[in-house]
């Protein structure tokens, strides 16, 4: 009696089991009926912004010292308060890849109690712009401990890579100095010194071309592609983080 | 009552192979990360202001391509499932009540589809273009198809 009943439990058990495979093929119309595809695709996704994802910020309230230029002069102006006036000096765009990135890093001098840079690295693959990565910073000092020394501010962008070949990274970057004063309820600035830079390409290098298609019967595309990856909560929506774009490069089966 | 239950030596094989099949049915999800989630291909009518030529949406249990319209070709579609392929590496599973967006901010096609690779893509996009307008998550009216896997 008891093995007579086996079979017959196997015959239950067993498609039950495959039932919780996703991984098994779809193929027909069960998926694909009318009636199917005329079901909303529902989700929710944060509202975003091209600076939301595009820009990272880094401030600082106070400039740190050893910030400062040790070879820099005194005052060269000066004002109707006898602080010089707001000023940019050396202010420059470099680009470059170290492994696993490409950068973009925009420094000057200034004075002024506030300083501002921002930084864009624009990465490309033989001259088609792939995605933008910017980074800004801005350093305040208070205006009455602020008597007009040289002080050095920098940011740097980034923009993650696997690849080791054919991309190119451009860099552009603005400079700003101000004097600026809080006086507890309200905020005055007056004079500001703006400028732009950018730097030459950097190239990675080209890469070599491949021999052939080994055989396969199914060939595949390759390509570069880059992509910022945003983690948000789906009950509040709120953004929980947002990663630096991202290049990658790859060719392969197709899922 | 005690239940005894008889098992002959004749039936144990069946009866182990029984056990072993619903075991692996039912494995940890951690087992089953090699299979990815089911992936559905969608064309938005109306794009977002994002700076990005498709987005990729991950939830726990799916994930969905959406293209822009004017931009829904073959090296999109191609360049999206690459870019897929390589979030999936990284992240093979997203954690619950979480939810995973990733505008594609550009690509460069260095080698083209072609052969099956190419059929299937064109496939996608001649069902796509035949199917019903209905509504695409918050991106608004759009089309949809599902991905059919191999």
């Amino acid at each position: 009696m008891p093995h007579r009943r086996m079979p017959l439990i196997a015959l239950i058990a067993l498609p039950l089991a495959m039932g919780c495979d996703e991984s098994a093929p779809i193929v027909g119309t069960a998926h694909d009926s009318a009636a199917a595809l005329a079901e909303d695709l529902r989700f929710l996704v944060p509202h975003l912004s091209p600076d939301d994802v595009a820009s990272h910020s880094f401030e600082t309230t106070v400039a740190d010292p050893s910030e400062q230029d040790p070879s820099a002069n005194g005052p060269l102006l000066t004002s109707l308060d006898g602080r010089p006036a707001q000023k940019i000096l050396n202010a420059r765009t470099n680009v470059g890849f170290d492994p696993g990135y490409a950068w973009s890093v925009g420094r000057h001098e200034y004075i002024g109690n506030v300083g501002e840079v921002s930084t864009t690295a624009h990465v490309t693959h033989e001259s088609k712009h792939l995605g933008s990565q910017t980074a800004h910073r801005q350093n305040d000092v208070p205006f009455l401990i602020d008597f007009g020394t040289v002080k050095l501010i920098w940011a740097q962008a980034k923009v993650y890579t696997d690849h080791e070949c054919g991309l190119s990274v451009q860099g552009t970057s603005d400079h700003k100095a101000r004097w600026q004063f809080w006086n507890g309820s309200t905020t005055s600035s007056w004079g500001e010194a703006r400028l732009s830079t950018q730097a030459s390409p950097a190239n990675q290098g080209g890469c070599a071309r491949s021999t052939g298609q080994m055989g396969l019967t199914e060939t595949t595309s390759s390509g570069m592609v880059c992509y910022y990856l945003i983690t948000y909560d789906m009950n509040t929506m709120e953004v929980l983080r947002a990663d630096f774009l991202y290049c990658t490069g790859s060719g392969g089966p197709l899922m | 009552m005690p239940v005894r239950i008889l098992i002959s030596r004749a039936s144990a094989p069946m009866l182990l192979a029984v056990l072993l099949a619903l075991l692996l049915g039912h494995a940890p999800v951690e087992a089953q990360r090699a299979s990815p989630p089911p992936t559905f291909i969608a064309i938005a009518e109306t794009f977002p202001d994002l700076d990005a030529r498709a987005v990729l949406v991950r939830e726990r249990g799916r994930d969905i391509v959406v293209m822009n319209r004017e931009e829904a070709t073959i090296d999109a579609l191609a360049m999206s499932l690459v870019a897929l392929a390589r979030v999936r590496e990284q992240h093979p599973s997203v954690e619950p009540g979480r939810g995973q967006v990733i505008p594609i901010t550009g690509y460069a096609v260095t080698r083209p589809p072609t052969g099956d690779h190419l059929r299937r893509l064109q496939g996608v996009l001649d069902r796509l273009e035949t199917a019903p307008t209905t509504s695409i998550g918050s991106f608004g009216p759009g089309r949809w198809v599902r991905f059919t896997r191999r």
